[in-house]
């Protein structure tokens, strides 16, 4: 039977490219017909004719399909406590980790400067901000990505020599990944704040949270993250910006055996309530977890999928996994969002962090869906909250295996960021997130929804095109 | 993907996108019936279909009325234009141009047919129509204080309910301004008129409406009394010199164009009712059109074209721009 | 005293805001004085002569906004920003309802077993949007036009090789399995089936075969190109051989302008090739060739009509050239108009929104000896001068490119015949004027009430210069459709309209009613 003659024996099931006034006359007769909310295309878009050639497509989907793959296997677990200095690679007294793109003293903003200057004071090579900063500028100071060292911090992300980190492992491929421990709230190093009140709260953390964490990790063994996570997402939590009922159940996994460590009482008293007290400690475990996942994907001959999203507060940078470790960079936007109360656009850095690691593996503000609460701080509704998710589809690959959403019918999260769909779509990765102040030091001003620059996709296209 | 079809494009926004080949622009601010681009500095306005064509504008059409606002068109948001359509990639919003009528800005200078009694009787239907038609509390204090002040001008003085205590604190040099306008002092005007520019509400103040239709005037009644229109374009330039950079954009651009005879529409048939018809009912009718432009925009400017005239009719005034040839 | 300054950089409101908001201020309690506007430096001025300013009022510029109020209340700068914002009703819209694609694919991806694409975009990008929708397996409906020859010649073979419709560019009309798509109307469903190349004229032969208590099985639409020689008439038979194949169409009506010679012969090569009976309406076209292929030749799209319901029901039909009602009644209404007009009263202006419609008016007349004038001329000398001013006999489609530049079809908004009519009013010598009224999804909600101002004021100078302006409508639609019928009927009716049940029968009517004032 023909084709024709087999529509006519079906139900007309119609896509509505254009006016939409004609898919409105079709809903009223009750045809099931979905708009396409339809733009024309970008010049960047030219570039994706050169990969619809049949053998070349067929390579991409092979490598993505790798890529996909290599992703869902991912095993993260928490193996324990160490310090900067012993176990990332290449660290030095005088190297200094940050999150984002690689970026230069005198490109930084200020939030990443203090983070930095109080990094110095804290490991003793500087005793003030004016000679942090003149230290900073002078070249002495080894400047590198987190991400090259097999390590991600949120915010500004410094890691300095003494810092001491969470290690996890991915256990189907065997790779590391490092982070230091979350602050806390309000004036701290990861938004620029380098006062004494920080000094004092790092080397407690280097003193005392982490010896006893250590410890108490020793008697555990491991954590499995990606239950966890597949836990948390059923919870309201969304692994970047909502962190409450992660930081919950790792408190629950770590409390037992932080009471058995041979601490004094007082001291294990502390280290619980600083936990208790800190809604995004999990923050700096399921970014690692997500870096974990994804460093694998690395180094896929064909494969279009971004495995690296992160800023830091002046570039936005993407990786992705048929080009290597280069990078894509561009202008990081203003995160659009709620103010706290007296703060408004003026008060905002650009978009600062690696925490977009968390979207970039399938979770974060590609989760929102399942994080209803969030819109209260980043404004909107959750329908909005739904919608951002449902986006999200159009430029994945996959739907994750393990994190699935309860109010989309337990669907799991888009996963696999392809750099061609985001260039054929127009629709750009959703990021939830904190907005850090322009002035080093007073903390976190808003939280809103950010996305990343367009630039950074069509340059990596280009590029991609021109490496096959 | 929404798609507008534009109605009508300005002649010269046309000839400018010809020019150019591709614009990027962005969009300066948003209203419900309209909506301005400002592109490498020149200002470009998307009107509804509803409203009157401008210069360096276009007028669309959807079936259902535009609303610009609810379009989700922002301000700052990046547009490209070019010769077939305007685009805004963000909201996804598609301009067809082609197929757009042109649309004249130029003041339409002809001969008429018309006595100047003819012109005099069109006035006067002008000023009964302000009477009882037009928005008096843009800049119509200031034009009731003139008929007092410099009684040669021939003004009337309206009835206004209220008095604004704003007025006096500009009066004295609104009354200056009009003063070396009517005489035609080219030396001082660009002075004079700095101290006014500016004054009042709206994105187009009260007193730039004011101005605008003055110096339009001026221009058509310049070439029906066939005057030395390359003096009265000077006259009209030096004017806005000082004044442009000490209001809104919008009216700067506005001003520029109504001093050289471009105006909107609704203000060029006004113009050509006043020396071309004599079927009052049109008349009051063109005028009503004008008057209902905006907020208060449309009286402002129809008080200046009434006060424009009047000094145009007075010889008095009038042979400052005598041409030289003529005597 | 307090003063109150709120100030918002680059911002701007139209008039009527700032006038609404400067009222509401001043009637607030306590407040005694206030300014509001965009701070020009004469209005910084001003502020500072009323002692209405401040440091930050002086450093603004004249892009930005302010309000500087004096009160007697405390917080009365918060009450008045509650105010201005609230006026301003700078609510955010509640969230997007449903969750559009972005892309076909993303579409596609969603809407599970997806058959069938409706593409209007702008025609430069509509061919590529097709070649997607093809690659996915879609039949597609192609409204849009602005796609190029080449292009069209593309897609349809590209269709055809995989067995899928391209129904466009420029198609228009089609009902799918009983739905119909962008311009058609509501019909019964039934056993005959319809390939047509032109819209109004697929709408009307429908519409009929409703009112004839007939039914339609499937209606495919090819674009107005398809049988002009480059295409070949590729959908024109491809649609023709599915009705074929189709086990519930028993007659087959196909539809078009007179085709390109050798597309004709190909049409025609494959009614020899089915026992259902194939009613060929081409439009004017060539009747001995047509009905030596062994199908029925038309004189009208009502004829075609009849006789594919005569067929459905096993009979064979004469040919339809007469009145739904008694000829005596038809008489009676032709001399009853006749005597009310004026010897000076000669000429016919027939104002068309259906393209198809007016050729058909053009031909019909043409046949009773009539020359008319047109923007669309059955000869070029016929064409006329200006096609803004009608001479002696004239038949206008609206629709036509010449009068839709920048505008919508007349079919969407009528005001291209609206601003006509009153034209045509203005001419002494005019007698008849003709109009059809298109219904049915995507036409205009209330033609007849559109016209009807226009209509009833014509009229009305007619009868004050002592003459008479007789008016022949004609309705295309059916009950169905979502605008009321039986309402356009009465409103059209009750100014004085004489309604015909068919397009054929309104020009039959006009021809008498010419023919009788000759």
């Amino acid at each position: 039977m023909s084709l024709i003659n087999k529509l006519f024996d079906s139900e007309l099931k119609v896509v509505n490219l254009g006016l939409e006034s004609f898919c409105k006359d079709l809903k009223e007769q009750h045809v099931e017909c979905v708009h396409v909310n339809w733009r024309p295309p970008s010049a960047a878009s030219k570039f994706l004719y050169k990969l619809e050639e049949e053998n070349l497509k067929e390579k991409i989907e092979n490598a993505n399909r790798e890529a996909i793959n290599r992703l869902l296997e991912a095993q993260p677990v928490i193996l324990g406590v160490g310090t900067a200095g012993a176990d990332i690679p290449g660290m030095t007294k005088k190297t200094i980790l940050h999150a984002g793109p690689p970026i230069t003293w005198d490109r930084m903003s200020e939030p990443l400067r203090g983070a930095i200057i109080g990094g110095l004071i804290y490991e003793g090579l500087a005793s003030n901000e004016e000679e942090a900063r003149a230290l900073a500028a002078s070249g002495e100071i080894i400047f590198d990505a987190c991400h090259h060292r097999s390590a991600v911090g949120p915010m500004a992300g410094v890691v300095t020599y003494s810092m001491p980190v969470w290690k996890l492992q991915n256990k189907a491929f065997g790779n590391y990944a490092y982070c230091t421990f979350n602050e806390g709230l309000g004036k701290v190093l990861r938004f620029g704040a380098f006062s004494s009140e920080v000094i004092n709260r790092l080397n407690w953390m280097e003193k005392t949270l982490a010896p006893v964490l250590k410890e108490a990790m020793e008697l555990k063994g491991e954590i499995d993250l990606k239950s966890i996570i597949a836990q948390i997402l059923q919870m309201g939590d969304e692994g970047h910006n909502r962190n409450k009922a992660g930081t919950s159940l790792v408190f629950r996994e770590i409390a037992p055996y932080i009471v058995k460590t041979n601490f004094s009482d007082e001291v294990k008293a502390e280290v619980l309530t600083f936990i208790d007290k800190n809604d995004h400690f999990f923050l700096n475990i399921s970014m690692p977890a997500c870096k974990c996942s994804l460093d694998p994907l690395m180094d896929i001959k064909y494969s279009t999928i971004v495995y690296t999203m992160s800023r830091n507060g002046t570039d936005f940078g993407i990786r992705v996994s048929g080009t290597g470790n280069e990078w894509f960079t561009a202008p990081c936007e203003i995160v659009q969002g709620l103010y706290f109360p007296g703060y408004d656009e003026k008060d905002a850095n650009p978009d600062i962090g690696d925490s977009c690691i968390t979207e970039t593996a399938g979770i974060g503000g590609f989760a929102m869906a399942t994080a209803p609460a969030i819109v209260q701080f980043v404004g909107g509704t959750p329908k909005d909250a739904i919608n951002y998710t449902n986006s999200m589809y159009e430029i994945t690959c996959a739907e994750n295996n393990s994190y699935k959403l309860p109010n989309l019918n337990f669907k799991g999260t888009p996963t696999g960021i392809d750099v061609r769909k985001v260039i054929e779509t127009s629709i750009l990765p959703v990021i939830n997130t904190g907005i850090a102040c322009n002035r080093a030091g007073v903390g976190q001003v808003g939280a809103g929804i950010v996305h990343p620059p367009m630039k950074c996709f069509e340059d990596a296209l280009k590029a991609f095109v021109n490496k096959i | 993907m929404v798609q507008l079809k534009a109605v009508y494009i300005c002649k010269d926004l046309m000839n400018y996108i010809t020019k150019q080949k591709l614009i990027e622009g962005q969009i300066h601010s948003v209203f419900k019936n309209a909506c301005n681009i400002v592109a490498n500095d020149k200002f470009i306005t998307i009107l509804n279909k509803n409203k009157y064509m401008s210069p360096m504008s276009l007028t669309v059409y959807t079936e259902d009325e535009t609303n610009f606002i609810s379009l989700g068109l922002k301000q700052g948001l990046k547009v490209e234009i070019d010769v077939n359509d305007i685009i805004c990639p963000k909201e996804n919003i598609y301009i067809n141009l082609q197929g757009a009528k042109l649309w004249f800005s130029d003041a339409e200078l002809k001969p008429t047919a018309l006595h100047v009694e003819n012109i005099l009787n069109n006035l006067k239907l002008l000023e009964n129509t302000i009477k009882t038609e037009a928005k008096l509390y843009g800049i119509g204090s200031l034009v009731n204080i003139l008929s007092k002040e410099i009684p040669e001008l021939n003004l009337i003085t309206f009835t206004i309910d209220y008095v604004d205590t704003n007025f006096d604190f500009i009066r004295n040099r609104f009354i200056n301004f009009i003063n070396i306008a009517a005489a035609g002092n080219i030396e001082n005007i660009s002075f004079a008129a700095e101290k006014v520019i500016g004054f009042g509400t709206g994105l187009t103040p009260s007193m730039d409406d004011f101005i605008s239709g003055m110096m339009v005037s001026f221009i058509y009644l310049g070439d029906y009394y066939n005057l030395n229109m390359k003096a009265i374009y000077e006259f009209n330039k030096e004017l806005i010199k000082r004044g442009l950079n000490k209001t809104t954009k919008i009216s700067s651009e506005m001003l520029k164009h109504s001093s050289i005879g471009k105006t909107n529409e609704a203000v060029k048939q006004l113009m050509l009712s006043i020396l071309h018809e004599l079927e009052e009912e049109k008349i009051i009718k063109a005028f009503i059109n004008t008057i209902n432009f905006g907020e208060t925009s449309g009286s402002d400017t129809a008080l200046g074209i009434y006060t424009g005239c009047r000094i145009m009719t007075n010889l008095r005034y009038r042979r400052v721009w005598l041409n030289e040839a003529m005597h | 005293m307090k003063l109150c300054i709120e100030t918002r950089k680059n911002t701007y409101y139209d008039s009527v805001a700032l006038m609404l908001i400067t009222k509401e201020i001043k009637k607030m309690q306590g407040v005694k004085e206030v300014i509001v506007g965009m701070a020009t430096d004469l209005n910084k001025e001003l502020c500072a002569n009323l002692n209405l300013s401040n440091d930050e009022i002086k450093t603004l510029t004249p892009n930005d906004f302010f309000i500087a109020a004096a009160s007697e209340e405390d917080n009365a700068i918060e009450k008045i920003i509650k105010k201005v914002d609230e006026l301003l009703n700078s609510k955010k819209d509640e969230g997007e309802a449903e969750i559009k694609a972005r892309t076909l694919q993303g579409a596609v991806k969603q809407l599970k077993g997806a058959n069938m694409a409706v593409i209007s975009l702008p025609g430069k990008y509509a061919a590529e949007e097709v070649r997607k929708a093809i690659n996915n397996n879609l039949h597609v409906m192609l409204f849009s036009d602005n796609v190029t020859v080449e292009e069209e010649i593309e897609l349809k073979k590209l269709g055809r090789d995989k067995g899928l419709l391209v129904m466009g560019p420029d198609c228009g009309t089609a009902i799918i399995n009983g739905i119909p798509l962008c311009f058609a109307n509501v019909v019964n469903k039934g056993d005959i089936g319809i390939v047509g190349a032109s819209g109004t004229g697929t709408q009307e032969v429908t519409v009929i075969i409703d009112k004839l208590g007939g039914g339609v099985s499937q209606v495919i639409g090819t674009g107005g190109r398809d049988l002009k020689s480059e295409v070949g008439g590729i959908m024109m038979l491809e649609g023709f051989k599915a009705l074929i194949d189709d086990p519930s169409t028993k007659v087959i009506v196909l539809i078009s302008k007179p085709p390109a010679k050798e597309v004709a012969e190909k049409i025609l090569e494959m009614v020899k090739t089915t026992e259902k009976p194939v009613v060929v309406n081409f439009i004017g076209g060539d009747r001995n060739q047509i009905e030596k292929s062994g199908a029925y030749a038309c004189i009208s799209l009502e004829d075609a009509a009849h006789k594919a319901v005569s067929l459905s029901k096993g009979e064979v039909s004469e040919d339809f050239d007469g009145f739904s009602i008694e000829e005596a009644l038809i008489d009676e209404i032709v001399n009853k108009e006749a005597a009310k007009l004026q010897s000076s009263q000669k000429y016919l202006r027939a104002l068309y929104t259906g393209g198809t419609l007016a050729d058909e008016t053009m031909k019909l007349l043409g046949k009773e000896g009539y020359n008319i004038y047109s923007n669309i001329p059955l000869s070029p000398e016929f064409r006329l001068k200006n096609i803004h001013k009608s001479i002696e006999h004239t038949c206008i489609d609206l629709g036509d490119d010449d009068f839709t530049l920048g505008k919508p079809h007349p079919m969407i908004d009528p005001i291209g015949r609206v601003e006509r009519l009153p034209k045509e009013a203005e001419d002494d010598e005019v007698a008849v004027i003709l109009m059809d009224f298109v219904i049915g999804y995507g036409s205009n909600m209330d033609p007849a009430g559109e016209m009807l101002p226009q209509i009833i004021e014509a009229k009305k100078s007619f009868e004050d210069k002592g003459k008479y302006l007789s008016v022949i409508g004609y309705i295309c639609g059916t009950e169905k459709d979502p605008q009321s019928y039986i309402k356009q009927a009465q409103k059209l009716k009750d100014a004085g309209v004489i309604l015909m049940p068919s397009n054929a029968q309104a020009v039959r009517l006009t021809a008498k009613l010419l023919n009788k004032i000759k």
